[in-house]
C-alpha cells in the first residue's frame, strides 16, 4: 500500500514528521515506524530525540508536514501532547494531523484526544496498521476531493 | 493565507507551502514563483557537496552558528535520498542542526531526492528562490552525498564547497569525478585525524595545478582544515564564502547568466519532455505504434522519431 | 589442531564409519518418517536466525576442528570456557539481584530494605531521566520526569537519605550511571563515607558505560571523545584510590532492546571493552592491572541455546582476547567477570503470567552457561511499569528455585561436549571474531561509533526483527500466537505521587539556599579548569559534592567546556 505511485508522477508523497517528546531516548519504536512508512512510500522526516513541543512545531511548519507522528514512554505526554496540539493551532497547523504512539495508558486518552490527537497507537502496534491508517487517510485528502483539499491548503 | 504575500514577508508557514507546492509538481507553486521571481537573486547560494562520512552536517551545523553569529539570515536545504523502490524517504538531515531549531533565523527544510539523480530534488533551485524571496540572506544547500556523481548543485549554487576527510582516499577520487574542477571551496574536515597533513599536501597540490590553468584573475579556490565537530576552522570557511561572493560580484558573476541560464535548460527539458510525453500519449497513432514495438516489428526508437514527427505535423 | 582422532565405539575406522551409519539412518528412518511428516517450518536458530540440522554427532566436533584442551579446557583456567571459577557454582551460588530504585532518596530505601529481606544480596541503584541527563529536578525541561524511571539524584542529601540501609546484609551496590558518571561517584563515596561504611570491603560497583549509551540507549550529554575520557577518568581513579571496586560494567544486555543479535552483542561489547583499555593504557596502566577490572552485564534471550553459546563465547573470547592482542599473563586479567540475567525483551505485555515461565527458563539457561558472580531477575509484571512487590517476591524464588531444585548448578558447565552446543559455540566464536576484526579496521569502537556502523547495524536489525513478527515468521506467544483478542491489558505506568517531584523540586531549592553559595561557586570552576586542563575528573567533584553542590551544576560545568552532542539521524538509530 503506498502513499505515492512511481507509476503515477501526480502524486504527492505523504510527508510525515517523527519526534520523540522527553527525555527518554529508546529509539526503536520509532526507527521501526520510520522504516516501514518509508517503504510504504512515505517521507519521513525525522525531528530528533529530547523535543520540546515548541521544536516540535516549529519543524512540522518548516517541513510542511501532513502528519506530526509522536514517540513518548514518559509520563510527559498529558502536558506534552496537548501543548504540542495547541502550538500547532495557534500557529495556523491545526490541519496537520497528530498521532501518538508509545505507552499511553488508556485513561489518558480521552484528554489527549479532546487535546487534539486525532489517533494514538499502543506499543507494539502492528506497523502495518498505521500505515494502513494513515494510508487512507491520505487517500481521503487528494484531488477527487479537489475542492476541499484546495481550500483546506489555502486557508 | 495568502502565501505570496506572506511568504515575501518572510512568514514561515508561507515559504513552507510554497515549497511544497513546488516539490509537489502543484501548478500553484508555479504560479507563486511567477509572482516572487523578481524578489529574489539576493541570496548567497551555497552548495555542500562530499563523501560519505566527511561530515558535512556536522559542519553545516557549524557554519549555520557562524552565520548566525555574524547577524545574517539562514536558509538550509538538506537533501536525502528516496528509496528506488517505494519511493519513500527518511529524511534525517535537520537533527544535526537541531541547535538551531528555536532561532528565528534559521529555516530548515528536507528534500528527497523523488528519484533525480545528481545529489539534489528538482524542486531544489525552485525552494532556494522561496528562501531568498523570503530574505534569508544565505542559503546553505546540502547534497545526498551518495557519489561522486553529484554535480547539479554546481549548476545551481554561487560558491560550491567540497568537504573531505583524510584517509578516504578522497583526493584521488575527487580529481577522476571533476569535482575538483567545479568546486570553489575545499574543506578538509576531521583534520586532527590522522592522515590530515599529508591529504592537504596533496589537495593543496591538486589545487595549484588547476590554478595554473586558469587566468590569473580568476578565483584561486583555497583549502581549509576544519574539525567541524569542535566549531574549529568555521570562521575561516564563513570568511572564504564571503570572498568568494564579493569575487562573483566584481566579476558581474553573482547575479550570472550561467545559473538562470542552467535552470532555464532544466525546466525547458523538463517542461518540454512532460508535454511532448502528454502529447504523443494521447495521439491517435500511439497505440498501433506501440503494437509494433511490442511485436518487434520496428525498434523503439524508429517509433520514438515516428511518433514526434506526427506530432509535429499537427502543429 | 591435529589432536588424536577420536575413536567412535563400534567402529574401527573412526568418524567415516559414523558417517555411513548416519547416511543409512537418514536413508532408511528418517526420510520414510518424513515422508509422512514434514517439518514444520524452516528451523533456525531466533537470533542468528542460523539454520538448525536435524542432528548433531562427532562429526560435526570434528569438521570444527573441535579439541577438548584447546577450545575448552578446565573450569578456572585458559581458555575459562568451562567458567572461570574453578569449582562452577559448587562452592559459591550467584549472587542474586534485582533492579530496585525509583521515587526519593527514602523511597527507594524502603524498596530495598523489603528487597534484602526477600533474600536478596545486591542491589542496584537507577538514577530518574533528568539525573542521567544531567539536570536537577527543577529544571523546567525535566517537568513530570522526577523520580519516575528511577531514583532523584539532585545532591549528597539525597543519597544519603538512600543509603539508610543495613549494610550487614547488603553485598553488593551497583550505581547505573553513564553520563554524569564523576559526578556520582563523587557523591557514592561521599556519602558512604557519611555512613561510616569502610570503603575498603564494601563491594561498590560503578556502570560508567558512557560507550554503549552512544550505540543504542541515548543517556549521553558530551560528545563520545569526551564522554570516553570522563569515563576513564573514573576508571583510574577507582583503580588508584579503591582497588577493591568495580570501575565499569560493560552492559551489553542494552544492545538487546535495541535488537542486537547474539553475534553483534558480544563484538560491540568487547570492541567497546577494547576501547577503553586502550584509553587506559594510553595513560601507562598495564594490561594485567586493567583487565580484571571489567565487568560485563550479558542478557540471555529465550533462544536456551544460543544463550548457553553466547556466555561460553563470552568467556573464551575475552579470554583469548587478552592474552592474544594485549599479552596479559595474570589469569585475572582473562578471566571475564559477568553480571546474567533473563532479558526483559522476551516477556510480553500480554498474559504477563506467562513471562514467569519465561524467566524460569532463562534463568536456567543462565545458570547452564555460566551464571557469572551475579545473576539479576527481572520480574514478570516489568513491562514498562516499575517492581509491584509480588513481583519481586517472584523474581527472587526464581533464582533460588533454579539454585537449589534443579540441580543445573551441581556439577562444571553441564553441557560441555555436546555436540550442538560446541557446534554452535565455534560458530558463534568465529563470526564474532570476524566482526570484532571488521570494527578494528574502522579504527576501532570510537571510530564506529562516530561513523553510525553500530547504530545502522542496530537499525536493520530492529526493521528485521519486527516484520518477521509482524509477519507471523517469529512465534510469540501472546503477541502473534496463542494470543487472547478480548485480552484488555492495561499498560500499568508506575504514576508516582505528584506531591514527590515538588517535594523534590522544593528539597533542592532549599539545598541552594542554604549553603555556602561562594565555595560552591569556586568548587564548580575547578570542575572546569580540570575539564579543560585533562586532569581527572573526580577529585574536583568530590569536593564540589561535599560542598552540596548539585548534580545539575556540576553537570553543567562540564558541559560548558565539553559541549553536547547532538548526533544526526543515523547516529540515532532512525
Amino acid at each position: 500500500m503506498q502513499a505515492r505511485s512511481g507509476a503515477n508522477p501526480g502524486a504527492r508523497p505523504l510527508r510525515i514528521l517523527l519526534a520523540k517528546l522527553g527525555l527518554d531516548t529508546h529509539t526503536v519504536g520509532v526507527t521501526v515506524v520510520a522504516h516501514a512508512l518509508r517503504e510504504a512510500g512515505m517521507e519521513v522526516i525525522f525531528a530528533g530525540l529530547k523535543q520540546t513541543p515548541e521544536m516540535v512545531a516549529r519543524s512540522a511548519i518548516q517541513e510542511d508536514v501532513d502528519v506530526v507522528g509522536i514517540s513518548t514512554l514518559c509520563a510527559g505526554h498529558t502536558r506534552s501532547l496537548p501543548r504540542l496540539a495547541e502550538l500547532l493551532r495557534s500557529q495556523g497547523a491545526e490541519e496537520k494531523l497528530l498521532i501518538a504512539g508509545g505507552v499511553i495508558p488508556e485513561e489518558d486518552r480521552p484528554l489527549l484526544e479532546q487535546a487534539g490527537v486525532a489517533k494514538i497507537f499502543t506499543m507494539g502496534t502492528d506497523t502495518r496498521a498505521i500505515v494502513e491508517y494513515l494510508s487512507g487517510w491520505w487517500a481521503h485528502r487528494q484531488p477527487g476531493n479537489a475542492a476541499a483539499g484546495i481550500a483546506a491548503a489555502e486557508r | 493565507m495568502d502565501v505570496v504575500r506572506d511568504l515575501l514577508a518572510g512568514r514561515i508557514a508561507a515559504g513552507a507551502r510554497a515549497i511544497r507546492w513546488l516539490d509537489d509538481g502543484d501548478a500553484r507553486g508555479r504560479a507563486v514563483l511567477r509572482e516572487i521571481f523578481s524578489a529574489t537573486g539576493r541570496a548567497h547560494l551555497v552548495g555542500i557537496t562530499g563523501p560519505p562520512g566527511a561530515g558535512k552536517s556536522t559542519l553545516v551545523a557549524a557554519l549555520i552558528g557562524e552565520q548566525r553569529r555574524r547577524g545574517r539570515r539562514v536558509g538550509v536545504i538538506a537533501v536525502d535520498p528516496s528509496s528506488p523502490f517505494s519511493g519513500g524517504a527518511i529524511l534525517g538531515d535537520r537533527v544535526r542542526m537541531q541547535r538551531h531549531a528555536l532561532d528565528e533565523g534559521v529555516f530548515v527544510r528536507s528534500m528527497a531526492t523523488r528519484g533525480q539523480a545528481g545529489g539534489l530534488s528538482r524542486a531544489t533551485y525552485d525552494a532556494c528562490l522561496v528562501l531568498d524571496a523570503m530574505g534569508y540572506e544565505v542559503v546553505l544547500i546540502e547534497t545526498v552525498g551518495v557519489g561522486q556523481d553529484e554535480i547539479d548543485v554546481v549548476s545551481l549554487a554561487h560558491t560550491t564547497v567540497i568537504v573531505m576527510v583524510p584517509g578516504l582516499g578522497d583526493e584521488v577520487q575527487a580529481v577522476k569525478a571533476g569535482l575538483l574542477e567545479a568546486g570553489e571551496v575545499f574543506v578538509l574536515n576531521k583534520a586532527d585525524r590522522e592522515g590530515a597533513p599529508q591529504a592537504a599536501r596533496q589537495l593543496e597540490l591538486m589545487l595549484h595545478l588547476r590554478a595554473q590553468s586558469r587566468p590569473a584573475s580568476g578565483w584561486h579556490a583555497p583549502l581549509l582544515s576544519t574539525v567541524a565537530s569542535r566549531e574549529q576552522g568555521v570562521g575561516a570557511l564563513a570568511d572564504a564564502l564571503d570572498a568568494h561572493a564579493e569575487h562573483l560580484r566584481r566579476h558581474g558573476e553573482f547575479d550570472s547568466s550561467r545559473r538562470e541560464y542552467h535552470q532555464f535548460m532544466a525546466a525547458l527539458r523538463e517542461t518540454a519532455a512532460a508535454k511532448l510525453l502528454a502529447l504523443a500519449m494521447q495521439h491517435r497513432d500511439t497505440a498501433a505504434l506501440v503494437a509494433e514495438v511490442r511485436g518487434r516489428r520496428i525498434d523503439p526508437y524508429t517509433a520514438a522519431d515516428a511518433l514526434i514527427a506526427r506530432i509535429g505535423l499537427k502543429e | 589442531m591435529n589432536a588424536p582422532r577420536p575413536q567412535f565405539a563400534g567402529a574401527p575406522d573412526g568418524w567415516a564409519s559414523l558417517g555411513e551409519a548416519q547416511a543409512r539412518w537418514e536413508k532408511e528412518t528418517r526420510a520414510p518418517y518424513l515422508a509422512a511428516n514434514p517439518e514444520r517450518e524452516a528451523l533456525c536458530t531466533q537470533a542468528m536466525r542460523w539454520p538448525v540440522e536435524p542432528l548433531y554427532t562427532p562429526r560435526d566436533l570434528e569438521a570444527a576442528g573441535f579439541d577438548y584442551l584447546t577450545d575448552l579446557g578446565f573450569p578456572g583456567q585458559y581458555p575459562f570456557t568451562r567458567g572461570t571459577s574453578p569449582n562452577g557454582h559448587r562452592s559459591r551460588l550467584w549472587t542474586m539481584t534485582q533492579v530496585t530504585g525509583f521515587g526519593r532518596g527514602e523511597d527507594w530505601a524502603k524498596r530495598a530494605r523489603f528487597m534484602l529481606e526477600q533474600g536478596l544480596q545486591g542491589l542496584i541503584l537507577e538514577y530518574d531521566l533528568p539525573t542521567t541527563n544531567g539536570y536537577d529536578s527543577d529544571d523546567p525541561l525535566v517537568a513530570g520526569e522526577v523520580g519516575r524511571a528511577g531514583m532523584a539524584l539532585d545532591s549528597l542529601q539525597d543519597l544519603e537519605r538512600a543509603l539508610d540501609l543495613p549494610f550487614e546484609k547488603l553485598r553488593y551496590l551497583m550505581s547505573v550511571c553513564n553520563a554524569p558518571q564523576p559526578v556520582n561517584l563523587a557523591m557514592l563515596i561521599a556519602a558512604l563515607e557519611g555512613k561510616g561504611v569502610d570503603l575498603g570491603t564494601f563491594g561498590l560497583s560503578i556502570v560508567n558505560g558512557i560507550l554503549i549509551e552512544y550505540t543504542c540507549v541515548g543517556r549521553y550529554i558530551y560528545p563520545p571523545e569526551h564522554g570516553l575520557r570522563i569515563a576513564t577518568d573514573c576508571f583510574e581513579y577507582i583503580i588508584r584510590h579503591h582497588p577493591n571496586w568495580a570501575p565499569i560494567s560493560i552492559i551489553s544486555a542494552q544492545l538487546q532492546p535495541a535488537k542486537a543479535t547474539p553475534v553483534q552483542e558480544i563484538a560491540f561489547s568487547l570492541s567497546i571493552a577494547m576501547a577503553y583499555i586502550d584509553a587506559l593504557l594510553a595513560r601507562g596502566l598495564d594490561i594485567d592491572t586493567v583487565a580484571p577490572y571489567f565487568h560485563f552485564v550479558i542478557n540471555v534471550d529465550m533462544d536456551f541455546f544460543e544463550g548457553i553459546c553466547k556466555l561460553r563465547t563470552y568467556r573464551k573470547l575475552w579470554a583469548r582476547l587478552m592474552k592474544e592482542r594485549y599479552g596479559a599473563s595474570r589469569p585475572q586479567a582473562m578471566q571475564i567477570r559477568t553480571l546474567t540475567s533473563p532479558t526483559t525483551t522476551a516477556l510480553t505485555l500480554q498474559q504477563p503470567l506467562n513471562n514467569i515461565g519465561r524467566l524460569a527458563i532463562m534463568a536456567t539457561a543462565c545458570a547452564l552457561g555460566g551464571a557469572g558472580e551475579t545473576m539479576s531477575t527481572p520480574l514478570h509484571d516489568e513491562a514498562h511499569a516499575l517492581p509491584a512487590e509480588q513481583a519481586i517476591r517472584v523474581g527472587a524464588a526464581i533464582q533460588h528455585i533454579v539454585a537449589h531444585e534443579t540441580g543445573v548448578a551441581d556439577t562444571i558447565d553441564p553441557l560441555a561436549g555436546s555436540y550442538y552446543v560446541e557446534t554452535l559455540t565455534r560458530r558463534m566464536e568465529d563470526a564474532a571474531r570476524a566482526e570484532i576484526e571488521r570494527i578494528t579496521a574502522l579504527g576501532g569502537a570510537l571510530q564506529a561509533i562516530e561513523t553510525g556502523y553500530f547504530q545502522r547495524a542496530l537499525g536493520r536489525e530492529q526493521y528485521q526483527r519486527n516484520r518477521e513478527i509482524e509477519e507471523g515468521r517469529r512465534k510469540w506467544v501472546g503477541v502473534n500466537h496463542l494470543v487472547l483478542p478480548e485480552e484488555r491489558r492495561e499498560l500499568r505506568i508506575f504514576r508516582l505521587d505528584e506531591r514527590i517531584e515538588n517535594e523534590q523540586v522544593a528539597r533542592v531549592r532549599a539545598l541552594r539556599a542554604h549553603r555556602d553559595a561562594a565555595r560552591v561557586a569556586g568548587c564548580l570552576e575547578a570542575v572546569r579548569r580540570a575539564a579543560r586542563d585533562g586532569a581527572n575528573l573526580v577529585p574536583p567533584c568530590l569536593e564540589a559534592v561535599r560542598a552540596y553542590a548539585t548534580h545539575g551544576e556540576i553537570c553543567a560545568a562540564m558541559r560548558d567546556v565539553f559541549g553536547v552532542y547532538t548526533p544526526d539521524s543515523q547516529l540515532a538509530g532512525v
